[in-house]
């Protein structure tokens, strides 16, 4: 797949403080192809009579793909297609379940003249308020 | 954290093995990316700014003590 060029912020455009964010319905579709992709088909994601033996509502959506839509962010948002990922430090906090609204954010929060390297905290936020995971992304500007 | 602690983290090294001959040219670990993040984990520790003509002149881990001194750190 090629796509066409699109100019994302430049590093000289983005400032501290720079936010973006968007929502993502998790489905059972969605949840499945993770299963089929990663090749995780662990019975905690899988099994939702194991997952509630084991004291959760459902089976359990897959960490890893929360993280991925870090990308979209990355990608797409913020900075938005200029930029390389170099590191990325994520904490997974809670649970989330097949069904729930995630948001995505980011913010700038601190950026390098001499290396053109921007760090951007994230927060992935369960049916508007439960803070499911947070973290750190460091990219790298292309231009 | 220490100069040494810093580098040792960003490289992903022991940091008993770094001293100031340890060099990009001779470290596997230090490449072009961890380099970027190592000023740049070196800026925000440090809170200073280096300029571009700086980062392109680091090339062993004494040009970083250097660079740290004109600072003022």
């Amino acid at each position: 797949m090629e796509n066409s060029v699109k100019k994302g912020r430049s590093f000289q455009e983005l400032k501290i403080g720079d936010k973006a964010e968007f929502e993502v319905i998790i489905t059972e579709e969605m949840h499945g192809n993770f299963a089929e992709l990663s090749g995780d088909k662990s019975p905690i994601h899988t099994n939702s009579e194991f997952s509630k033996q084991n004291g959760f509502d459902n089976k359990i959506g897959y960490a890893f793909l929360l993280s991925s839509f870090l990308s979209r962010l990355y990608g797409e948002y913020l900075p938005g297609g200029s930029s390389i990922c170099l590191k990325q430090e994520l904490k997974f906090i809670k649970p989330y379940f097949v069904g729930d609204t995630v948001i995505i954010r980011g913010e700038i929060v601190n950026r390098s003249e001499s290396t053109k390297i921007a760090d951007i905290k994230v927060e992935i936020v369960r049916n508007k308020t439960e803070i499911v995971s947070n973290g750190i992304g460091t990219v790298k500007l292309l231009f | 954290m220490t100069l040494k602690e810093i580098t040792a983290k960003v490289l992903g090294m022991d940091a008993n093995k770094i001293n100031g001959k340890t060099s990009r040219e001779s470290t596997s670990e230090w490449d072009s990316f961890n380099h970027l993040l190592l000023v740049s984990e070196i800026e925000k520790e440090f809170d200073i700014k280096l300029k571009m003509d700086e980062v392109n002149t680091i090339k062993t881990f004494a040009d970083l003590e250097k660079i740290l001194r004109t600072h003022g750190k």
